[in-house]
This record gives structure tokens, sequence and C-alpha cells, in this order.
């Protein structure tokens, strides 16, 4: 008999930013990103010997390989702004981000080939914004952002690009109803497999205002928009 | 990492100065904001951080100590509010998509790049569609000087304390079995 606990393979992350000028009083830069990571060791799992191959059914731990649930993000941020008259200030920011379980719902009750990917490959958004403050009280300002975003569930195979792999172990899965409740080579179907999806979303959103300040109150007008789908 | 703990905010009478140089929006935000958390990096520990959280929902209904399981885009709710009532925003304008009735998303702006994100749990007003906690994610600018910013952190396993209990090896731990010996 043993016991083990959850135990983090690694779990750090790296964020710099840097910014200035590209012309004094006028136009400025800012860019940054961060890699964060994630990964933990699933306790009392391991990784299938007989995984993919389609003449061998039972589960066969290699002790030597515990199951790992890894998450990674990446972002990488710009912004410039222009300064183009005293009262008016336009910026843009650009921001992209991707985002992977992979692989997800990795437990002691499933072995890491049943195990599903969700992943984020795509997130970005990019924001455009104006203001100019007409006198110390009165702000107008404007701006636009456009988020579009990828999505989806699949094998976990995916994203190691081993697509005939994942051919085989999508046919069949098994699972130990009565002694163990193990699941091994395929996804359950509970875990969103065979049912995979890939989604897309597109939004676009305004956003325009007038705001009045006095040194109680503050007065806005405001006009915003959301177009779009999930 | 500094503390997720949020300060208090203090509402004074001045007469509020735009400047035009920095960020004009921040004299708005001002008349606003509840609180402010110090450290956006981890939304998780920001939702938990705020008393009048009523709880979490949908994506982590564990509590992750240590921050195991990397950031995450919590759905919160507040005084009984729903959870789609939560609005990601960055510069005022909604962040998320529609995605479950339009809380937030996978998207998280990293803290160099969001200097500061006011987080507000006002009702529902004319500015204000819905009445859930709003984070607001304010993109930094650059200046007049070069500057930046670095921060990191890493764990691994090697440095984790062994949880089992060494005077109580018979009770705990019967055949000795020792969890970092198993390596990848």
């Amino acid at each position: 008999m043993a016991f083990a606990r959850a135990r983090s393979r690694a779990n750090g992350e790296f964020n710099p930013g840097v910014g200035g000028p590209f012309k004094k009083d006028s136009l400025w830069f800012f860019l940054s990103g961060r890699y964060q990571e994630a990964n933990s060791y699933v306790p009392n799992i391991f990784h299938d010997k007989n995984a993919n191959d389609p003449t061998k059914f039972a589960y066969d731990p290699d002790f030597t390989r515990p199951g790992v649930i890894e998450r990674d993000w990446h972002v990488y941020q710009g912004r410039l702004t222009w300064q183009a008259t005293p009262k008016n200030k336009f910026g843009i920011t650009y921001d992209q981000e991707n985002f992977c379980i992979c692989s997800d719902r990795v437990s002691s009750t499933v072995a890491p080939e049943a195990a599903t990917e969700f992943n984020f490959p795509l997130q970005r958004f990019v924001q455009v914004d104006w203001n100019m403050p007409v006198s110390s009280n009165l702000l107008i300002e404007a701006e636009r952002h456009s988020p579009r975003r990828a999505l989806g569930r699949h094998g976990t195979a995916t994203r190691r690009g081993r697509a005939s792999e994942r051919s085989i172990r999508d046919v069949i899965s098994a699972q130990d109803m009565f002694v163990t409740g193990l699941t091994w080579r395929a996804p359950h179907t509970q875990f969103g497999g065979p049912s995979y999806n890939n989604s897309w979303n597109v939004n676009l959103h305004y956003r325009a205002a007038a705001s009045y300040i006095t040194g109680f109150t503050c007065r806005e007008v405001r006009l915003q928009q959301r177009l779009g789908a999930p | 990492m500094s503390a997720p703990f949020p300060k208090q905010s203090r509402v004074t009478g001045e007469t509020p100065v735009v400047d035009i140089q920095t960020a004009t929006r921040q004299t708005i935000l001002g008349q606003e904001v509840d609180e402010l958390a110090a450290d956006l990096a981890q939304l998780v520990l920001r939702g938990r951080a705020h008393p009048w959280r009523d709880r979490e929902q949908r994506l982590r209904a564990v509590t992750d100590v240590g921050g195991s399981t990397g950031p995450s885009t919590l759905a919160l709710n507040i005084h009984g509010g729903k959870t789609e009532d939560q609005r990601l925003l960055m510069n005022g304008v909604a962040l998320s998509t529609m995605i479950g009735g339009g809380w937030g998303g996978g998207a998280i702006p990293n803290a160099s790049g969001t200097p500061s994100s006011p987080s507000t749990r006002r009702p529902s007003t004319p500015r204000r569609p819905t009445g859930g906690v709003r984070i607001n994610f304010i993109p930094r600018d650059g200046g007049n000087r070069f500057s930046g910013t670095i921060a990191g952190s890493f764990a691994n396993d090697s440095m984790q304390p062994d949880s089992f209990v060494e005077d109580l090896p018979y009770i705990t731990n019967p055949d000795g079995f020792r969890a970092s010996t198993v390596k990848s």
C-alpha cells in the first residue's frame, strides 16, 4: 500500500514589460508579455504502455511516467499612444494570447490517454481609443474593441500532432466499471469525447461617452454597443 | 507578488483636474472605484479577497492553494446576483465574448501591461447594464522615459515539503513510500 500526494512538476511565470518614447511628448509605446505554466503530477495514475496500440486493450501502467495535468499560457501585448494635439490622445492596444490545458481531467481514475485537451489556441483583441478633455470638467472619449477567440476540446493528441493516434483512440474507450472505475484508452463520453468542439467567437464592441465632472458629481452620456455571437 | 488584499479608496470633495498627459479617465474612475486590488495577476485571488463575494462558480469549485492550477477567469457573483452579471473590461469596454452570458472568457491580460484594474460592485445603472462584479483592465502607456518591469517565479516538486509525518511512519506511511521517489 502506498500513499501519494499531489506534486507540482513546474509552476511559474515570466512577465517582462518595457516602454518608452518613439517621440518625446508625442508618441509612446509599451510592450509586455507573459509566459505562465502550472503543471501538476496526478497522484496514482500513470501512462499506459498500451496506449494507442489497437491490438491491446489492457491498461499497463508505466510507473516511470506519472500522469500530468499540463497548463500553459502565453500573452503578448503592445500599446501605442499618440498625443496628436494637447487635447487629443489616441491609443491602440494589441493583445494576443493562447492557453491550453493539455491534458485536462487526468485523475486517479482517468489515464492520461483518456484525458482531453481544453485549448484556446487564439485569443486576440485589438482596441482603439481616443479621448479629448474639452475642459477640466468635460471629457469626451470613444473606443472600439474587437475580440476574436478560438476554443475547443479535443483529444490530447491534437496539439502534439499525432492525428493518426487520435483516430485510433477515438474509436473505443475502456472503463473498469466494477473494480477500479478506471477509464483508459479513449476519452469517456462524460469528458466531451467523442463530441469534441472547435468554436470561434468574434465580437465587436463600441463605446462613446461624454462626461461632465464637477467636484461632487459626474454626469455622463454614454453609447455602447456590442455585436457578435458566441 | 504583492498581497492581493484590496485597499479602500478615498473619496474627497476636491475638484478633479483632467490631466491630458496621462489617462484622463482616472478622474472618472475616482468617482466610482470602491476597492483597488494591488495585484491583478491572479483573478482567483482577487475574487477570494473581496469580502463582498458571495461565491465563485463554474471553473474552479475547488480551492486552489498556492496557485497550483494557474490563473483562472472566474465568474463571481455578489449579493445574490448572477455570475452572468460579471464583466471583464479593457478600458471600460467588455473584454469578454458572449460565452456564458458574457461574464468572462479565457483572456487574462498580463500584469506588466495592465498596471491597474479597479474592481467595482455597483448595482445596475444606465452606465452599467449588469449589476455584478466589474474588473476594468487599463493598459499601460509608455512615457517619455524608457522604463520596464520584470516579474517571475518558479517552483517545482523539489521545493515542496513532503507531507508525510516522519514521527508516525507506520500510521501515515506504512511501507516507507515517498512520493518524491517517482520521477517522470
